[in-house]
């Protein structure tokens, strides 16, 4: 199996036995890692670019703290790669959501010995179909478990350590379910791209707004 | 012989039938158009200039002196953008 997101647009290769597992794990435990889902080298080139981009503070109310890029274009190619179709509907058939508009994401980082987390939250909001993380993290960082629980019950059930560069979680966006990351433990910054498969906007028709003043050729 | 590269950081696939690329470096968007696409896909293929001059001389029904001119033009605004480099010697 790859699911993978290149430089030259995403790459799915999936059997049918495989797609019914994946529809499994999303469906049973509301959750999905796919390894190395940013080809490597790509992965590099994003690092170098969010090595240099600036971070601020960001507080998100009920949830906490956090530092997030500010606009750059790692999160410009981000969007677009997140953006593209064979993706949404692999996503789609994953999960049985309906019609993506777009991927919108942002890239932020929980530093160490400063308390960064998120508490438990469910990410619902109108027009959220479901959420998807990339770790673009350039080390292996400590603590910082995304984990799972039901509403009704402290009881975890599902705890991902997602720290393989490039690799991604997909999951389930649901009023029974809600999910944390636990703060960082060592000295390493945990730094993702998160976020969530949409209804609209449309980012096709955006893309072509865009592209209307800058179409080239021969 | 001379050879064109697409540079890494630069994201690019197909939409409505044409290459759309991003640069990491500018951060813009460039749209080709179709005949631009098709050498795009040229310079994906090999890269050796003379390889794509060949497959355009083959494709379309234009003459050599306006090709390399067009060619020329072409390569010259993919190097302005940062989209790709071109190695002389390679």
């Amino acid at each position: 199996m790859r699911v993978q997101i290149t430089r030259r647009g995403a790459t799915i290769d999936v059997s049918a036995s495989e797609m019914k597992e994946l529809q499994r794990q999303f469906h049973e435990e509301c959750c999905i890692l796919f390894k190395e889902f940013v080809e490597p080298a790509m992965l590099v080139q994003l690092q170098a670019k969010i090595a240099d981009a600036g971070f601020y503070d960001k507080h998100n109310v009920d949830v906490g703290d956090e530092v997030r890029m500010r606009s750059d274009p790692a999160g410009s190619a981000l969007e677009f790669m997140m953006n593209d179709p064979a993706l949404h509907a692999f996503v789609r058939e994953v999960t049985g959501i309906g019609p993506i508009g777009a991927y919108q994401g942002r890239v932020y980082s929980l530093l160490p010995d400063t308390g960064m987390m998120s508490d438990w939250h469910n990410d619902m909001v109108a027009g959220r179909l479901a959420t998807m993380v990339v770790n673009l993290s350039t080390a292996v960082y400590s603590g910082g478990l995304l984990q799972f629980k039901r509403v009704d019950s402290d009881e975890i059930v599902k705890s991902i350590h997602n720290t393989g560069f490039g690799d991604a979680t997909l999951f389930k966006i649901d009023h029974s379910l809600k999910h944390r990351v636990t703060p960082i433990t060592g000295a390493v910054r945990r730094t993702m791209y998160a976020g969530w498969f949409l209804e609209k906007p449309d980012f096709m028709a955006l893309l072509r707004e865009k592209l209307d003043a800058h179409s080239v050729g021969v | 012989m001379a050879t064109l590269r697409i540079r890494p950081d630069i994201v690019y696939r197909e939409v409505d039938g044409v290459i759309v690329a991003f640069s990491l470096e500018s951060g813009e968007y460039v749209s080709l158009d179709d005949i631009g696409t098709d050498i795009w896909r040229l310079i994906e293929r090999d890269g050796k200039v003379e390889q794509v001059r060949a497959a355009m001389l083959a494709a379309y029904d234009i003459d050599e002196v306006s090709c390399d001119e067009e060619l020329s033009s072409f390569i010259a605004m993919l190097q302005a953008r940062g989209l790709v480099t071109l190695d002389e010697r390679a």
